[in-house]
């Protein structure tokens, strides 16, 4: 077999705020989300070959819901909300996962680089500083550093969502955290879909697609922390 | 944008209600269903996605001759197994807005998962594909239906697998869509899509500028590679600045196949050794079907990547196709119809009006058309969706109706017969009373009317049985 022949592998870590605000409609969203993506991995296998998929969640501290996988094959977990909001702990255990879950792929696997899609509906509750864990995250002598986008809704700050993404950042407008949860659930199924199969890569410019609705959303420039 | 609940569009040969949101939704238009179910619209995103409208129109008109006037049912011809515009819709200012094709039949979706049955789920080993038996003559159809495509002096240019659906059920087969965008060989083409892992080298390394009907031929060559032998991955991307030549062809491969796909792959700048589809349909029949009976042992050794699946089931050949045997393992030599031996397809149909092709096909025109159009219908005009009807029940005869326990009496079932027994055993005086009454209702019906001799006999059973009980009542 021909290493050269396979698919570039797509990784995609969802980095997902369970804090106590998310209780209820919001959590329930993306628990009734997930099943949508993983309709999409096997609907159209394609996507399904070439994304691989991480679950990690985070309130006081962050867990690996699920360690990159090929979504289509996995039973999914169902998500519940915790403690407080912790950004630093969130890109600690956001660094973990990507680097246990890029080391597993097989040998030779040609992958991308990773993307990050972080999604909270607050603001860093905790003493520690969250830049500093971000910045270990992203940087760039890092070899598997991923490319973060934000979505903030409900009482997110847009200062904090622009700092954290190094693409593309979105603050919802206003509607109600469920229909919030659920847009960024179907962006993020569309922006896996179409980067996928797009032949681009996702950390080039024009590579990472991102198809966001505009009445749900506004985009924000990213910002160098 | 979304259409109105209801829209009606106007096209050249008839009217169309679009109905209802987009069902699929592409880089080039939208797809709508129709209140026929035969027809979808498709609404270009603009005028500059649309083809050229002299390209479009002559589509049509193969199109209609193919699926109106000669009435071929789809999928049972390669000619018919295209999914041809049928009819143009222009805006206003007479550019073109959209177009009228056939809807994809049922067969040709996913049986569990809801979207069409794309060549996905054939050729990709995480998708569960059918056995190699079923793999080879879905291919096979897929290449004849290029064939003829090539014949009419066409190029498809987008050949990959969203674009191909296929069925096994009630044979195996396969479907060409994303048709409209068709365009002739001849000038080559300027402008194009191309699908990724689907691509011509020579779009990637700017030898040409749009994809030509070699370009369709090397995707053909990478749906039987990617197909037949379910490799892992298929992209076959640059090494070190050259193009990679197919890595995973088998040495027990038929060394006749192994050349075709080398051919078709290897050395991707240079389409002159690309084989043509024609060429795959008579060397796989001449590998893998000698003497009309499917070669089980090469075949099944296709399989050996993955665990065999389960067998598809058996199909009956159609005489448009080149004629293959049921695709049961192993052949029954006992079966009392045997299938004709393999025969040439017909030579293809002279293109439409297109300039020939670089690559003369044999020509010859198509029968006359049959006079009467018997499928599908033109179609204009549109009538509203299919109502469910409800029959009236059959006329009664005129005349009185009788009264309500006349209609009780001759409605009969268990509501009157029930408490008839009742009364005529239990209480024969109550039952003495209305079984009179009855009678008097319903003698005067004219008859005809369902029910009304039981009712009659069964109250004069009453009666009788009541004028016994009150006689001897009166005489003990």
């Amino acid at each position: 077999m021909s290493s050269s022949e396979l698919f570039t592998v797509f990784p995609v870590f969802l980095l997902v705020d369970v804090s106590a605000s998310m209780s209820g409609g919001p959590i329930e969203a993306i628990n009734k989300a997930m099943p949508d993506l993983q309709h999409e991995m096997r609907a159209n296998p394609m996507v399904g070959e070439i994304a691989r998929v991480g679950l990690i969640t985070f309130s006081d501290e962050a867990r690996v819901a699920l360690p990159l996988c090929d979504l289509a094959e996995v039973q999914l977990p169902e998500l519940v909300v915790e403690g407080g909001t912790n950004f630093a702990a969130a890109f600690r255990g956001a660094r973990q996962a990507i680097e246990a879950g890029m080391t597993s792929l097989p040998k030779g696997t040609p992958v991308y680089r990773p993307v990050i899609f972080f999604m909270s509906d607050g603001e860093h509750q905790a003493r520690e500083d969250w830049v500093d864990a971000l910045k270990q995250l992203t940087d760039r002598s890092w070899k598997f550093a991923p490319e973060v986008v934000s979505f903030g809704f409900a009482d997110a700050q847009r200062e904090s969502m622009q700092k954290i993404a190094t693409r593309f950042a979105f603050v919802c407008k206003d509607s109600d955290p469920v229909t919030q949860v659920r847009e960024i659930m179907n962006a993020l199924i569309g922006s896996i879909r179409t980067t996928s199969t797009s032949l681009a890569d996702p950390a080039k410019s024009q590579g990472l697609y991102l198809d966001t609705p505009t009445e749900h959303f506004t985009p924000l420039p990213a910002l160098t922390v | 944008m979304t259409l109105p609940t209801q829209k009606l569009v106007h096209g050249l040969h008839g009217a169309y209600s679009v109905a209802g949101d987009a069902i699929s939704k592409g880089g080039v238009g939208r797809i709508y269903r129709t209140t026929d179910p035969k027809w979808v619209y498709k609404e270009y995103l603009s005028p500059d996605k649309a083809p050229p409208s002299d390209r479009l129109q002559r589509l049509v008109q193969v199109g209609r001759e193919v699926l109106i006037q000669q009435g071929h049912p789809i999928g049972s011809t390669p000619e018919s197994s295209i999914n041809w515009p049928v009819d143009i819709v222009r805006a206003p200012d007479g550019r073109l807005s959209g177009c009228v094709l056939p809807a994809i039949p049922q067969k040709y979706f996913h049986p569990t998962l809801g979207g069409v049955n794309t060549l996905d789920f054939l050729i990709m080993r995480r998708s569960s594909p059918p056995p190699a038996q079923s793999r080879l003559v879905v291919l096979l159809r897929l290449a004849e239906i290029l064939a003829f495509v090539h014949a009419k002096g066409l190029v498809h240019g987008d050949v990959n697998a969203k674009n191909v659906a296929w069925t096994l059920d009630p044979q195996p087969a396969a479907y060409l869509i994303d048709c409209d965008g068709m365009v002739p060989q001849d000038p080559p083409p300027t402008t194009g899509v191309a699908a990724p892992y689907w691509t011509d080298p020579r779009i990637v390394d700017k030898v040409v500028p749009a994809h030509d009907q070699y370009s369709d031929w090397y995707c053909l060559a990478l749906a039987f590679y990617r197909g037949l032998l379910l490799i892992q991955g298929g992209s076959l991307g640059k090494q070190n600045g050259s193009w990679s030549a197919p890595g995973q062809i088998p040495n027990d491969l038929d060394p006749r196949v192994a050349a075709l796909m080398r051919r078709g792959l290897t050395d991707p700048l240079d389409p002159s050794r690309r084989p043509e589809p024609s060429e795959w349909v008579r060397t796989l029949i001449e590998v893998y079907v000698p003497n009309n009976q499917y070669d089980t042992k090469a075949i099944t050794s296709l399989d050996k990547a993955i665990a065999a699946p389960k067998p598809s089931p058996q199909f009956q050949p159609n005489p448009q196709f080149h004629q293959l045997p049921p695709t049961i393992t192993p052949p029954r030599p006992t079966q009392p119809v045997r299938p004709q031996p393999p025969q040439q397809h017909n030579p293809p149909p002279q293109p439409y009006g297109f300039p020939p092709p670089g690559h003369q096909p044999p020509q010859q025109p198509y029968a006359p058309p049959p006079q009467l159009n018997h499928y599908p219908p033109p179609p204009q005009p549109y009538g509203p969706p299919p109502q469910v009807v409800h029959h009236p029940p059959p006329p009664q005869p005129t005349g009185s109706r009788g009264g309500g326990l006349a209609r009780w009496a001759m409605a009969g079932g268990s509501r009157w017969w029930v408490p008839w027994a009742l009364m005529t055993f239990g209480c024969w005086p109550v039952g003495l009373v209305i079984a009179t009454l009855v009678l008097v209702q319903v003698l005067p019906m004219p008859s005809g009317f369902y029910g009304r001799t039981s009712a009659i006999v069964s109250s004069a059973i009453t009666i009788l049985v009541g004028s016994i009980f009150l006689l001897s009542a009166l005489f003990s």
